[in-house]
């Protein structure tokens, strides 16, 4: 259970942050506390682990169908909240975090990652970062196989434009 | 390789892993927290437990689709058999040395002598040799 924790909590973090995407109004502290809910749901349910699977596999579903509710109860919440939330973002100091992330923007291959959708970002990390097979993204972004491999492809083929054209 | 005016850039999936690799080193994982690690080691525990003593199997045979391919195995052989003992009329050290095999679960070694089997009880039932 503690290697759990230690090989995939920096990685959740990081996939959490993909999967919450730049719209929402989640502040940091909400997406350290989405992590770790998702480690307290991987580590008690650890006994419906199906072994046949890649362990990989089942923690990203289980972060991505959390994420999903999280940003299901936000949007509930921000319309009780008549959008304060919404609107205060920019007001909020930069954490740690979020200085380095404008730091990578910068690079071309930042820039062009936070040019995608959120789902072809989290395509870009499973597949080239957690080296998963095109039917495991597709297991955990309930995607067609098909479907995650034209987007790794063009993925690929707008990077390397990107590199080349040097923006 | 990628040149571009100088510049020298790896492969777009090697940029890509890098770049996430980087945010991912750049977090600080704070250490498991003791009641999470009692809970959740109490909590797998008991469903363990609960598993081990359920009589009906979980996993493998829980849906009831992940047993076609046993179903499937288990026809084909049945009609190799079948097939084997009517026409080239001695099953019995064949058939005894599949169901051995089948009985000790090494299908690996079954399957191919089964077919090779099939194959030839078919070709002698057209040549009638």
């Amino acid at each position: 259970m503690r290697s759990i924790w230690e090989d995939y909590y920096a990685k959740l973090t990081v996939f959490v942050s993909l999967s919450l995407g730049r719209g929402t109004s989640l502040l940091a502290e909400d997406s350290e506390d989405v992590v770790q809910e998702i480690m307290i749901k991987i580590l008690s349910n650890l006994h419906r682990y199906d072994r046949r699977y890649s362990l990989g596999t089942w923690i990203y579903s289980i972060a991505r169908n959390h994420c999903r509710d999280a940003l299901r109860k936000q949007l509930v919440r921000s319309r009780h909240m008549a959008g304060v939330l919404i609107d205060d973002p920019p007001s909020r100091a930069a954490g740690p975090e979020e200085e380095l992330m404008r730091k990578e923007q910068e690079s071309i291959v930042g820039r062009y990652l936070d040019s995608l959708g959120d789902g072809s970002q989290q395509v870009a990390f499973l597949r080239f970062t957690e080296r998963m097979s095109y039917d495991e993204i597709g297991q955990v972004l309930e995607t067609p196989a098909g479907t995650v491999k034209y987007r790794v492809h063009e993925i690929r083929k707008g990077l390397r434009n990107a590199l080349e054209e040097g923006t | 390789m990628l040149w571009k005016k100088g510049r020298r850039f790896r492969r777009p999936e090697d940029e890509i892993a890098e770049y996430y690799l980087s945010r991912v080193r750049e977090v600080d994982v704070p250490p498991v927290p003791d009641r999470l690690l009692t809970q959740a080691g109490r909590e797998y525990e008991r469903r363990t437990e609960a598993h081990r003593e359920d009589d009906f199997p979980r996993g493998r045979h829980r849906n009831g689709l992940n047993r076609v391919p046993d179903i499937a195995f288990a026809l084909f052989f049945a009609v190799s058999f079948a097939v084997v003992t009517t026409n080239i009329g001695r099953p019995s050290s064949f058939a005894a040395h599949m169901i051995a095999r089948a009985d000790q679960g090494r299908w690996a070694e079954i399957l191919p002598r089964a077919l090779d089997e099939a194959q030839k009880a078919v070709f002698s039932s057209f040549t009638g040799g």
